[in-house]
């Protein structure tokens, strides 16, 4: 054999060898999965959108019974409101089937393929207002104002508070005068409306903040602020996911059926 | 002529071979101290947190004047004052950066993904973390010392007084974000919301705490004041139960706080 071809030969076992051991140093290794021993029955873990949206039903259905005055039958209606309505809905969004990504080269590597996510935010959020219109839908329309005025009043809270915290925040990193505090405050609460924003990351270190548009800003703030405000790292991190990812690993500390 | 460029060729490809086996599993078996280009290094990622070492020290600088700043936002200074302080502010900056060059001599290039080396290098690189997290120039600074005999008693009084309000400030905004937090999980009326605020509000609150713990004040002052939100805040049984078993989650963190 010609020894060029010898050496291609070579060539091709030395990088089957390579990707081999890479794979076997890199790669995801499989989880063996044990079996559980016979007669025990393994707890089946919950759904965390499952889990997430049963807590918005509790606060809601709580909401609803502290703020409107309502009788027997009313209350019944909304203690029928429960889990299978919402298992019901899940099924309803659920993808058609669980494929699964095809991570290309990474497979070739000794990665394994993972399921597509089935946490999607925008499905919650879909049926959290559909959950809402169900459980005001019997209400008459002086109650249902209240609990929409009720509701209204809790995420104009949060939107302060959330407001306050970056204000706060952007303080601590830029020195800013309290009447800038005071003019951030209303404008930055109306940037957050309608954000999930997981306010923990951004105060438990100095160095983030979420992406707010510089026109906010720009007017409140002087231009070496705002060379300051450029200069920090920007992210969002959604408080919907954090949480979903949070019940994939553990129960809520507390549930409380209202 | 042919066969002479095949020798040579081959020659060549068995060189590279070798080399190429060598690499793959070298790179593969042993572990990797230094971070190659592509890896995560230590220093990059914690320190600098992936900024140029040109803007990071931009950034210091700036940090450098926040303290005359918040005091020119308080009093006026006089010409003689405001260079103590900015001459203060550029003492703080070389002795950050005389820690900073040691401690980077130590470990630059260490791979951030290496367990092993991690772990070594860790110790080293902890107090300068903690610094760049919870603000490089603390009450421990040259400024804070100089500041003190800097400012005269009036100048000092206004400057405490537009500190106190920035910290209550602060303040209240994790006290509103943990019962929006706490909205989440238990039903509250607007009233009952207002009430908890100012329950909240009146409890002595912590004179310090560490960065990593910001986030969970509002929680143990609700926890602290517990006993008040029982009588005061109008939630009824239900809403209280589920409260204080949220309030299992921090459980003895009071300690992490200087009251």
């Amino acid at each position: 054999m010609p020894r060029f071809l010898r050496n291609s030969r070579l060539l091709g076992q030395m990088l089957l060898l390579s990707f081999c051991l890479y794979g076997a140093v890199h790669g995801q290794d499989a989880l063996p999965v044990e079996a559980a021993p016979e007669g025990v029955q393994v707890p089946k873990p919950k759904d965390p959108m499952l889990i997430y949206l049963k807590r918005h039903l509790n606060v809601q259905r709580g909401l609803i019974k502290r703020t409107c005055n309502l009788d027997e039958v009313d209350i019944n209606n909304l203690d029928s409101i429960g889990e299978d309505w919402i298992k019901l809905e899940l099924v309803k969004v659920a993808p058609k089937q669980d494929g699964m990504i095809n991570q290309g080269v990474a497979l070739f590597f000794g990665g394994a393929p993972r399921p597509i996510a089935a946490n999607d935010p925008s499905k919650i959020r879909k049926i959290q207002s559909l959950l809402d219109e169900k459980l005001t839908a019997g209400l008459s329309p002086e109650q249902r104002g209240l609990v929409l005025e009720a509701i209204e009043d809790s995420e104009k809270f949060e939107c302060e508070a959330n407001a306050q915290v970056l204000v706060s925040q952007m303080d601590k990193m830029f020195v800013l005068t309290a009447d800038q505090r005071e003019s951030l405050e209303p404008k930055i609460a109306s940037w957050v409306k309608g954000k999930s924003l997981y306010m923990q990351y951004y105060t438990q270190q100095n160095n983030y903040l979420p992406d707010i548009p510089e026109s906010i800003l720009e007017n409140t703030l002087t231009l070496e602020q705002c060379k300051r405000f450029k200069a920090i790292r920007k992210i969002a991190v959604d408080r919907l996911s954090i949480d979903l990812q949070m019940f994939q690993h553990q129960q809520p500390l507390a549930e409380q059926d209202y | 002529m042919i066969y002479f460029a095949l020798v040579r060729r081959s020659l060549l490809s068995q060189i590279a071979l070798l080399l190429l086996a060598w690499l793959s599993i070298a790179s593969m078996t042993s572990p990797v101290l230094f971070a190659q280009p592509g890896q995560p290094d230590i220093f990059q990622q914690n320190i600098l947190q992936q900024k140029t070492e040109k803007v990071f020290r931009e950034d210091v600088v700036a940090r450098s004047h926040d303290l005359i700043e918040r005091v020119k936002q308080s009093c006026e200074l006089e010409p003689a004052q405001l260079e103590k302080l900015q001459l203060a502010a550029e003492g703080d900056v070389v002795r950050f950066y005389r820690e900073f060059e040691r401690i980077k001599s130590e470990v630059k290039g260490v791979n951030q993904n290496d367990a092993q080396a991690f772990q070594r290098v860790w110790p080293i690189l902890s107090p300068l973390y903690q610094r760049v997290q919870q603000g490089i120039f603390d009450e421990s600074s040259l400024s804070h010392s100089v500041l003190k005999t800097t400012l005269n008693s009036g100048q000092l009084e206004q400057f405490e007084t537009a500190e106190a309000k920035r910290r209550d400030y602060a303040f209240k905004a994790s006290c509103k974000v943990a019962i929006a937090d706490l909205s989440r999980e238990i039903p509250l009326t607007g009233e009952q919301r207002e009430k908890l605020l100012a329950i909240m509000i009146s409890v002595a609150r912590p004179k310090k705490s560490h960065l990593q713990m910001e986030s969970m004040i509002g929680m143990v002052i609700l926890g602290k004041a517990i006993k008040r939100i029982e009588e005061e805040s109008g939630l009824d049984k239900k809403q209280l139960d589920h409260l204080i078993k949220l309030l299992e989650r921090v459980r003895g963190m009071e300690g992490n706080f200087q009251w």
